[in-house]
């Protein structure tokens, strides 16, 4: 099984069906069982043992024979199948500038929601890509060292606790996995957005404005610019790879913060966020 | 393609800078291959070394790329740790010998480029091993267990040290 999310080609060497199943629904048409182009990850999720198959079940996540994370229970295959993928791209391309970050785009202009706690980014994410923006990725911005075009990614998002069960209320169309319970990150389920046609008509952009979204309960929304060097600061924070790429990754971070805005929204009314964003950033 | 096409064409590459004439396809065993053994960046510099980097197709290229950046800060980061090191065992008068994967990269020898490493190896005086473990540890070090291999072949004043990290797997 190879799975195509357009920037990197993963080959899914073995897992267990429901993760397969999973991994059908998710990506769809971008999952293909031969291609003349070679795959840059070789990827497997495993039972440990036999014994442990059938005894409080664990899987454990595998790029070739190596295991970044621990065994995790088997009933959050899913979610540990997603993160290894993140994990594969975060820890070995080094090609580009990778920011854990939201990335929305509106007429070709993207903005950047770096994962900051408490922002509410994927629920922020899932509301945006589902009332027509497109998501160019959930969990992490892919951007060019030369051009600082932002890539788009074939993903799904993953959301979290509530805001589970309050996406599926807002879209009662939309397609979602299981719910995996009491992962690291709570309640885990994974949300498609994209078809892959759709996807296909996407192309790398520039990046117009960097986002620090806050929920606060019964706030107005309220957007403020922040200082050049705390934006700075906020992204390379955020970046999985800063450290790696050292100089390349200060000078990128700081043509992006000169050439871009950066804003703080507090907001607890995701339309008015979405009117917002699009009336301050992408017309 | 078999096993020992792969094998040979890997073999060519990494000891005599050859270039496999392949399909691009097959490319995919020759990276996975090279990243399970750690010689994706030696593979880089020593291609570049000898001006064939163009001649890679851009997927292995990228891979190969890609690896030799990460190897790159890795070896500014022993230059700069084992400065420190030295310093903390200098003020301490504990004499001590890099060994292995720093030492060659202090050295600046042939097989440094593209090295990656997991630890420091150090080599000081048997009755001195609990004071430079002591002093390190105050600064942040942690030893690592010494390997049957290492422990003969050095006789044991052999300490291997590594930076005791919070792990960042929870951000994936």
């Amino acid at each position: 099984m190879l799975i195509d999310i357009g920037e990197y080609l993963f080959r899914v060497d073995s897992a267990p069906p429901i993760v397969k199943n999973n991994l059908n629904l998710m990506y769809g048409d971008a999952i293909i069982n031969s291609s003349t182009a070679p795959a840059d990850f070789t990827i497997s999720l495993k039972h440990d043992s036999l014994l442990r198959k059938f005894l409080k079940p664990q899987v454990t996540f595998y790029l070739g024979n190596n295991s970044p994370f621990k065994p995790l229970p088997a009933s959050q295959s899913y979610p540990v199948m997603e993160w290894g993928m993140n994990w594969c791209i975060a820890a070995t391309d080094f090609n580009r500038l990778i920011v854990h970050a939201a990335v929305l785009v509106k007429n070709n202009k993207a903005i950047v929601f770096p994962a900051t706690p408490g922002s509410g980014k994927s629920t922020l994410s899932a509301y945006l890509a589902l009332s027509g923006w497109k998501l160019y990725s959930d969990e992490m911005a892919i951007i060019d060292l030369d051009t600082l075009q932002v890539k788009p990614l074939f993903r799904p998002v993953c959301l979290k606790n509530e805001s589970i069960s309050l996406v599926k209320q807002w879209f009662p169309q939309s397609i979602f996995t299981g719910t995996a319970k009491d992962t690291q990150k709570g309640d885990v389920a994974h949300l498609k957005i994209n078809s892959l046609a759709e996807y296909k008509t996407f192309s790398p952009v520039e990046i117009v404005a960097i986002v620090f979204p806050k929920y606060q309960k019964n706030t107005q929304t309220e957007p403020f610019k922040i200082s050049k060097i705390a934006g700075f600061e906020k992204l390379a924070g955020n970046s999985f790879n800063y450290n790696i790429l050292g100089n390349t990754a200060f000078d990128t971070i700081q043509k992006l913060v000169e050439r871009t805005q950066q804003v703080e929204i507090n907001y607890s009314d995701l339309s008015d966020v979405d009117d917002l964003l699009t009336s301050e950033f992408t017309l | 393609m078999n096993k020992q096409k792969i094998y040979s064409d890997i073999e060519s590459l990494v000891f005599n800078n050859e270039i496999p004439t392949i399909e691009l396809k097959q490319w995919e065993n020759i990276i996975h291959v090279l990243r399970e053994v750690n010689l994706l960046a030696a593979c880089y510099f020593r291609l570049e070394k000898e001006d064939k980097l163009t001649l890679l197709p851009s997927f292995a290229l990228k891979h190969m790329k890609s690896a030799a950046v990460y190897s790159s800060r890795q070896s500014e980061q022993v230059l700069f740790e084992c400065k420190l090191l030295q310093k903390i065992l200098d003020a301490e008068n504990i004499s001590s010998v890099f060994l292995k994967g720093a030492s060659y990269t202090l050295r600046k020898s042939k097989n440094s480029a593209g090295r990656v490493y997991s630890d420091i190896d150090l080599l000081v005086a048997k009755n001195e091993i609990s004071k430079a473990e002591q002093t390190l540890a105050k600064h942040a070090w942690c030893t690592k267990k010494v390997s049957e291999y290492d422990n003969k072949y050095f006789v044991s004043g052999l300490m291997k040290f590594h930076r005791c990290l919070t792990s960042t797997e929870e951000r994936y």
